[in-house]
């Protein structure tokens, strides 16, 4: 059973990392009896497979002078399977597989699998990967007689992806939070703490929703008093009087009903706007990596379908069960005070009713979700085959989409049968036992009425029994639901408040300095960066740009260069190293004066709904007419702009539609030239316009780059013939830097990227 | 020196255009346990991967290896033909790059709210493992299920008819 033991060590080992050396009490002993008098362990990992691929609890650790691999075999004492001096480490790496990764370790003589793991231990991994590198390199350094490099900190790997960060159980997809860790009570009681502003009108409300519920049961009454002093009695007095009493509980239960209603929607609406306008401020101030971790559209259902659920919540769905509750409580009372006997004969079916929604409640979601999924395969048949029907009939394949398409239909019409089974068998046996419940209380009613005429259960007791009873078993059978309706709310809360909570990665330093105008001096500092653990985006960089210099990035796809830009207007920060400007570390500044400084015009430029002007004056919405047209003019967009029949006034559609990519991409930098930023960054900026529009753009972008520290990324090098310097990235590394000419001459990475392109707008002059 | 260190980044390789033989190429781990692929017994690759081309439907009729970057350097069909040795090791790495237990009986699955926890028998030994929702689950046109956990290990029942009834029950339910 290692693998449970395991299992329940990774969460250990992921709680313990508060600890001094993050290791579980059961391991101390025997570690302490396998190490020397003077060792101490840096660095440890806890991984979940043997050599073999069988499952299996095995351990690394790195002491001060040694790399230990131990089998904690039970009973007979652990077991060392690798005992390697650190002097002899040059080399370590991760591996990662499929499913799977391994540390490999290598000696300057030999190359070996140190430890297997399975997922679930990456973070881990990398750790210990981190400081068997370190080791590696002091010891190369050592050995060529070099400075050693100084220790840095581990960096601390995320590895709560699709986990709960409190207890480490997987997140249900739907649900973001954990369930598990969610404590209803605190929701409410904080869900509250939004009401408490408005408490006299929630009481109001509370106070009206009591008062129908009280009204309600009046009409029941009084058909007994009808039944057995007015017809009885054969007064007409009273008939009038019972008249009147039931126009009058009409007419409250209307007036009260409407007053109700529109006070508790005023609560519900009035909380859902406080909410709304909370959550979308603090969603401005989150970081990027927030956005990274979360899909565009689950923030934006937080912001929208989570607040409505919980204002239909606190509208409707909490006075329901307040109501079910007291209606349940009254009536119960008003029928044993009636006949205790046959009280205690309706309540026979109660605990079944329970029972059988509860039961029926949880069958029928699994049902319902397999049906879902049934849809949802459905649907993607539609979503392939409709969009795609000129490929479907160009090859001929109507009749393979058709069966393909019934195949799915039919199994999702014996899902839905399923379904059917169910609530056709539930529905009628609840009914049955309600009425069950009645025509027992009914035969025994009937047979005491009967037989014992001056008895204290009377004719007009009994109808009023009945009539109660049925106002009864409807409240019961939703008792089985409250829990779920429960549940649902507090998930929308706590996705709200998870929002609300949510702090930014970058925080600012508590003494955060104000730079009010850079010169614009970049350097980097040995800088590590990575989106994943042990995966470094960027990986040791280090240069230096002076103000106003112009450098181009250049490198593959996926060499780490739009990195490198995010990493400078601080929408991440970097795992180690430091990014100065000025001489200032850019965590010592506050955000706001960094990114005032920074111009930013994108591959893809996003515009606003709105007017051009508008778009342009984006980061300036003060800025003069005159600004305006200047910038429109600096970035050779006057021309169309002028051209369209609203000019500036134009509105663009939502993500600018009405325009072509190269006009968009010139009022992002009109947009740009208006800010005047001190470092200016192009990601691409010429990427997907023709020839002469990228003329065009050239030349606004030539106006812009003078005398601003500018960072360009470009993939036609056509474009950086203007930079100073070339900043050649690969796999995360700066492998040159340098002006255009030097590089050529080099023969390096730079002079055959230049080669390749040359021969390609060869093909494209023809 | 890192070993891993490269001063200048290879040609590309001359095999990539056809679909090599087993005969053609060798296997060997060199001293720092590095997968080496020699072709022709004349050109050596050096820590290379190999990369199965239909890894879901037939897992090594085709396996490429991949060189520097991620670039393949030679693609074989039919490794089985392979010498005893090469085989051996590419068997060895295979299974590592796509380890993936087969799921032989399942004790219980406990579902709350979406998510699954799994407490399973495999070929590999016990294990328990935790699904984020129920489109991790799926089910090939083969008949086969393959479930990935939360945190991207792969599971696989390789016959779901296969299993006793009260794993079938359980997994009926899940899928």
């Amino acid at each position: 059973m290692s693998g449970e033991i395991t299992s329940k060590r990774a969460s250990e080992v992921q709680h313990a990392q508060g600890d001094s050396d993050g290791l579980p009490g059961d391991v101390r002993p025997w570690l302490e009896g396998l190490l020397r008098p003077d060792e101490r362990v840096e660095a440890s990992l806890c991984a979940d497979l043997l050599a073999d691929g069988r499952y299996g609890e095995r351990w690394a650790f790195l002491t001060n002078n040694r790399l230990l691999v131990v089998a904690p075999m039970d009973g007979s004492g652990p077991k060392v399977e690798l005992d390697l001096p650190t002097a002899q480490i040059t080399g370590c790496r991760v591996r990662d597989f499929v499913s799977s990764g391994a540390l490999d370790v290598t000696t300057s003589e030999r190359g070996l699998e140190a430890i297997r793991f399975t997922r679930a231990f990456r973070a881990e991994a990398a750790t210990m990967c981190f400081a068997l590198e370190q080791v590696a390199r002091e010891n190369t350094a050592s050995n060529n007689g070099e400075a050693v490099p100084v220790r840095q900190a581990p960096p601390r790997f995320d590895n709560s992806a699709g986990r709960c960060p409190k207890c480490g159980r997987a997140l249900p997809r739907w649900s973001e939070t954990c369930l598990n860790c969610l404590q209803k009570g605190k929701l409410v009681v904080r869900l509250f703490s939004y009401i408490y502003p408005y408490r006299w009108l929630a009481a109001l409300g509370l106070t009206c929703t009591l008062a129908l519920t009280g009204l309600r049961l009046v009409p029941t009454y009084l058909t007994k008093y009808l039944i057995d002093d007015v017809i009885g009695a054969n007064d007409l007095n009273r008939l009038f009087i019972v008249i009147v009493s039931l126009i009058a509980v009409a007419v409250g239960t209307a007036a009260i009903g409407s007053i109700r209603t529109y006070v508790m929607q005023w609560v519900g609406n009035r909380l859902m706007y406080d909410l709304r306008t909370q959550v979308f401020d603090h969603l401005q101030v989150l970081t990027l990596s927030y956005y990274n971790r979360h899909q565009t559209g689950h923030i934006m259902a937080r912001v929208t379908s989570d607040i409505v659920r919980l204002q239909n919540f606190i509208a409707e769905g909490l006075q329901d069960i307040i109501v079910n509750v007291v209606t349940m409580v009254l009536i119960c009372g008003l029928l044993f005070w009636l006949d205790p006997r046959l009280a205690l004969i309706a309540m026979g079916p109660i605990p079944a009713i329970v029972i059988g929604a509860y039961w029926f409640g949880r069958r029928v979601h699994r049902v319902y979700h397999k049906i879902w999924r049934r849809m949802s395969l459905i649907s993607a048949v539609l979503a392939d085959t409709i969009p795609g029907i000129r490929v479907v009939k160009s090859f001929a394949q109507e009749r393979r989409e058709s069966r393909r398409f019934e195949a799915r239909s039919a199994d999702l019409f014996h899902q839905e049968l399923r379904a059917t089974r169910l609530s056709s068998l539930f529905f009628p046996s609840m009914g049955f036992l309600t009425s069950f419940g009645s025509m027992l209380v009914l035969g025994l009613g009937g047979y005491l009425v009967l037989t014992q005429p001056d008895g204290p259960l009377t004719l007009g007791s009994l109808v009023a029994f009945l009539g109660y009873l049925m106002q009864f078993y409807q409240p019961v059978t939703t008792l089985g639901e409250i829990n779920h309706r429960l549940q649902h709310a507090a998930t929308s809360a706590e996705r709200v408040f998870e929002v609300l909570d949510a702090t930014p990665e970058v925080p600012e330093a508590p003494g955060a300095i104000r730079l009010p105008s850079i010169k614009g001096d970049v350097e980097f500092r040995d800088v590590r960066f990575g989106y994943e653990p042990g995966r470094y985006a960027l990986d040791g960089i280090s240069f230096r740009v002076q103000p106003g210099e112009m450098i181009g990035l250049v490198g593959p796809s996926g060499a780490g260069k739009s990195t490198l830009v995010h990493l400078i207007c601080r929408f991440y920060d970097v795992d180690s190293g430091q990014i100065l400007i000025d001489g200032h570390d850019i965590r010592d500044l506050s955000l706001r004066s960094l990114r005032e400084q920074i111009g930013v015009v994108l591959q893809e430029p996003f515009l606003f709904h709105g007017t051009i002007t508008a778009n342009i004056a984006y980061a300036k919405p003060n800025a003069s007419p005159e600004e305006v047209v200047a910038a429109a003019r600096a970035a050779n967009a006057h021309d169309f702009i002028m051209a369209l029949s609203d000019g500036y006034d134009t509105v663009i559609g939502e993500r600018g539609q009405t325009l072509s990519g190269g006009e968009r991409q010139r009022v992002s930098i009109a947009r740009a030239i208006l800010r005047n930023p001190r470092i200016l960054i192009l990601d691409e900026a010429t990427a997907s316009v023709d020839t002469e529009t990228e003329v065009q753009i050239q030349r606004a972008i030539e106006r812009l780059v003078e005398n601003r520290t500018t960072f360009a990324i470009a993939h036609r090098l056509s474009t950086l013939r203007k930079a100073h310097r070339l900043i050649v990235l690969e796999q995360g590394k700066l492998v040159e830097i340098g002006p255009h000419d030097e590089l050529i001459r080099s023969g390096g990475l730079y002079s055959r990227l230049c080669h390749m392109q040359s021969e390609l707008s060869k093909i494209r002059a023809w | 020196m890192n070993p891993n260190e490269h001063a200048q980044p290879p040609e590309p390789s001359p095999y990539r255009e056809e679909i090599l033989t087993p005969q053609r190429v060798r296997l060997r781990r060199d001293q720092f346990r590095r997968l080496c692929l020699l072709v022709d017994g004349q050109r050596e690759f050096t820590d290379v991967r190999a990369a199965a081309a239909f890894p879901m439907s037939s897992r090594a009729n085709f396996v490429g290896f991949l060189g520097e970057r991620g670039r393949e350097v030679a693609l074989i069909r039919d490794p089985e033909r392979l010498d005893r040795e090469s085989r051996a090791l590419l068997e060895e790495e295979i299974a590592r790059v796509y380890f993936t237990p087969r799921i032989t009986h399942i004790y219980r699955i406990d579902e709350t709210f979406g998510a699954s926890r799994w407490e399973v028998e495999t070929d590999r030994g016990f294990t328990i493992f935790e699904v984020a929702d129920r489109e991790q689950i799926r089910t090939l046109a083969d008949g086969r299920i393959l479930i990935q956990d939360v945190d991207g290990t792969r599971f696989e029942i390789p016959d779901p008819g296969a299993l006793d009834l009260a794993s079938q029950a359980m997994l009926d339910s899940e899928t």
